[in-house]
């Protein structure tokens, strides 16, 4: 058989990963979410068990509570540095983005070691549990913010803010209704690279929380682990897919009408 | 064109199922020997990086002229370990659980019975029947299973140890590490550790839930109201029990102490006790060791004591699942029971090796500097006093040439202790038995109780403030859109 070579071929290995990898995954925590431990059989028994407990809602809660605020300090920290980058003239300014990004090429857990030790020094680590969980997200999920919001800021049209200011706007209002709205896909795009894994990166509340702080993928591990309940574990993984699967929809659903396709293209 | 991306497909997949078996399978044929133990449990040499697992497919080589390839693997806790073996049955020979693991696995039909060969005391070649301390043994004989047999049958010991705490000795008073109320007492709030691991904090709660009883049981003993065996019995009773109303109490408990310590750690308390962050680290015995070693030489000196009222002693052993290659697998616990293998492992691992004999008594007097009784005889009554009396005779039971097993030493709660605890130590610690099912349920749920944190009020105030602005977003794009269509309208007039 003559193989012709095809752009189409360009697919497969990836095509591979996604069926491997994403796919067929996928399909086992369905399978273990939607059955009973004991007999196998369909049951929506695990989803019950963890909307019955009021521990587990509550650490759901939590965790939604300090992504949402982990997602919010890096937002509000990671704007402004894209913003005076992307702006600025600085020849070398591949230098300070790079500066920005150096963290993520340092390995993590030697990081919130790092830190924990420096909590440590300030007499922070064992009296503000909670604070130091989220001070370590923001730490280590800063750089995601700022990667995304820097790479659409710089390809912002500056004709547009030109034509704004020729119109008589004043630059709080150009900011407000060009630059923000224009910069809408990064901002989007940051939150989603925030908010779920912080939802899940149990190292940092273990190793800054002390134990004190349980998110709820400590409760996804231990229920691989030492519980050996895989239907529950996975029932919780698929709810947190669930809520993040909403969320995209509700933020979609803004774009659609603030950007029209532009933002679309994201997803 | 999508047909021919699928065979495309199709065939690589194939490639995969069809040559991977093959591979694997080729490689049974000749002779291999899978282990799975826990990681950092085995000799390794630090120049070479050759394990103890490796040195034996050359002493196997020498013995019987045979080739074989011996693949190490680790795990991180028998809930992995066992997780594994459940999704691939078959794919190891030995493995290395701790003892509730192996009661349950023994339960649950998983494991094949060590051979009479190997359990024949008469050939000198069976170096762990030979070798292994009678403490361990009559521990393996004297827990039946349910089909008549006993541990024994099944697992072949390789460490043991008990927990207590770790302490430095210079903030901790001697009376208040002696009973677990110190982890609950206001007086070192932030100073000690609860390990992350729900069996040996359920397992502390206990004790503590329970203290009075058991220290009742321990005067007791004392007063030569119990024996030795109906104590260590009723001590195992009280630290196994998980009816609704205990698991109750130890809920309750926990939650208190959680308000009380510094944290929940499985690793990172040895390191906080040089660094000074915590006094108190509820730890394994091995790691004991390791961290009083590691501590010395920073300089900072750190303790070990096990609790009055009695503590948890577990241990390690060596089970062959069904379908392992028992011929290897037996030739290398045997290998390993040597009591130059046993006495390598112990310096390298940290934990006590279940192999006695002279020659693990000798490596133990020399490497903790003790005396002997036969030394001991001869010293002045002025060193003698000094000195405290250690026996070991329950352990060390097999001494040539009716050697004392009684040691002297004048070090005390250091490593000498937490590797070779003393016998009443031994007689007030329980083994703790593995929880079934139904069980296992109750104390997962006390054990999210306890790890689950309080929601404090601003996630609630968070949540509500964005569900409101996304409430009012939406209304005021509804009213924005309809005064513009009224405005457009009106203009259109």
């Amino acid at each position: 058989m003559k193989m012709h070579f095809n752009r189409k071929h360009l697919v497969i290995p990836y095509g591979l990963f996604l069926v491997l990898f994403v796919i067929i995954p996928l399909g086992f925590i369905v399978y273990y979410a939607f059955t009973n431990g004991s007999t196998g059989s369909f049951s929506l028994a695990n989803f019950i068990k963890f909307f019955a407990s009021p521990t587990s809602l509550s650490t759901l809660l939590l965790s939604i509570g300090v992504a949402l605020l982990t997602t919010a300090v890096c937002l509000l920290i990671a704007y402004p540095i894209a913003y005076i980058l992307a702006r600025s003239k600085f020849k070398k300014k591949s230098v300070l983005l790079m500066l920005f990004v150096l963290p993520m090429w340092i390995n993590f857990v030697l990081r919130i070691n790092a830190l924990r030790e420096f909590l440590d020094l300030i007499g922070l680590l064992d009296q503000a549990h909670l604070f130091n969980t989220i001070l370590g997200m923001v730490y280590d999920f800063l750089p995601f913010m700022i990667l995304p919001l820097y790479t659409t800021l710089i390809k912002l049209d500056k004709s547009m803010l030109e034509a704004s200011a020729d119109l008589g706007s004043h630059p709080v209002s150009t900011f407000a209704k060009v630059t923000l709205p224009l910069s809408m896909p990064g901002i989007v795009s940051g939150i989603t690279m925030v908010f779920m894994p912080t939802m899940t990166n149990y190292v940092i509340s273990d190793t800054l929380g002390l134990g004190h702080v349980t998110i709820i993928g400590k409760f996804i591990e231990e229920c691989f682990g030492a519980r050996s309940d895989w239907h529950l574990g996975s029932a919780i993984a698929l709810v947190l897919l669930m809520i993040i699967f909403v969320s995209m929809l509700v933020s979609g659903g803004f774009k659609e009408e603030d950007n029209g396709s532009r933002g679309a293209g994201l997803w | 064109m999508m047909k021919k991306i699928l065979t495309f497909a199709i065939a690589f997949i194939l490639a995969f199922v069809v040559i991977a078996p093959n591979t694997t399978f080729a490689v049974a044929q000749q002779d291999v020997l899978r282990i799975y133990s826990w990681e950092d449990y085995i000799y390794t040499d630090e120049d070479t990086g050759k394990t103890l697992a490796d040195e034996f497919a050359d002493w196997y080589k020498a013995k019987t002229g045979k080739t074989i390839r011996v693949e190490y693997s680790t795990f991180g806790t028998n809930e992995i370990m066992y997780n594994e073996l459940k999704i691939s049955p078959g794919s190891y020979d030995l493995i290395c659980p701790s003892e509730y693991m192996i009661q349950k696995m023994i339960n649950e039909d998983m494991l094949v019975e060590y051979s009479a060969e190997f359990l024949d005391e008469s050939n000198p070649e069976n170096h762990y029947v030979n070798n292994v301390s009678g403490y361990i043994k009559n521990l393996f004989e004297s827990h039946k299973t349910s089909n008549g047999k006993s541990w024994a049958n099944y697992a072949a010991g390789y460490m043991w140890g008990t927990m207590g705490f770790i302490y430095n000795p210079q903030k901790v008073s001697e009376e208040d590490i002696a009973h677990w109320e110190v982890v609950w007492d206001e007086s070192y709030k932030n100073q000690s550790t609860l390990k992350d691991s729900v069996r040996d904090t359920y397992f502390m709660g206990l004790a503590y839930v329970y203290s009075d009883e058991l220290t009742a049981l321990a005067t007791q003993f004392k007063n030569n109201q119990l024996d030795a065996q109906e104590y260590n019995a009723q001590v195992n009773a009280i630290l196994n029990r998980t009816d609704d109303d205990t698991i109750e109490k130890v809920e309750q408990a926990l939650i208190d102490a959680k308000k009380n310590v510094f944290g929940f750690e499985v690793d990172s308390g040895k390191n906080d006790m040089i660094t000074g962050k915590i006094n108190i680290n509820f730890a394994w015995s091995g790691d004991a060791v390791y961290a009083i070693d590691e501590a010395e030489e920073q300089e900072v000196y750190l303790n070990y004591s096990v609790p009055q009222e009695g503590s948890n002693i577990f241990f390690d052993g060596w089970v062959m699942p069904k379908g392992a290659n028992t011929t290897l697998a037996e030739a290398f616990v045997n290998y390993i029971s040597m009591p130059e293998n046993a006495c390598a492992n112990m310096d390298y691992v940290g934990y006590t090796s279940v192999i006695a004999g002279d020659e693990v008594f000798d490596r133990m007097v020399d490497y903790f500097e003790l005396t002997t009784a036969q030394d001991y005889a001869s010293l002045s009554d002025d060193e003698k006093a000094d000195l405290v009396a250690v026996d070991l005779s329950y352990f060390f039971d097999d001494l040539t040439d009716d050697r004392d097993a009684t040691v002297y030493t004048d070090v005390i709660g250091r490593q000498f202790y937490a590797q070779y605890p003393d016998l009443d130590t031994i007689n007030r610690c329980a083994i703790m038995n593995y929880f079934d099912n139904e069980t296992n349920e109750k104390i997962s749920i006390l054990w999210e109780n306890v790890k689950g944190t309080e929601l404090p009020i601003w996630v609630l105030v968070l949540l509500g403030a964005l569900v409101v602005v996304y409430v009012g977003q939406i209304i005021a794009k509804k009213i924005y859109k309809r005064n513009r269509a009224k405005y457009i309208a009106n203009t259109k007039k």
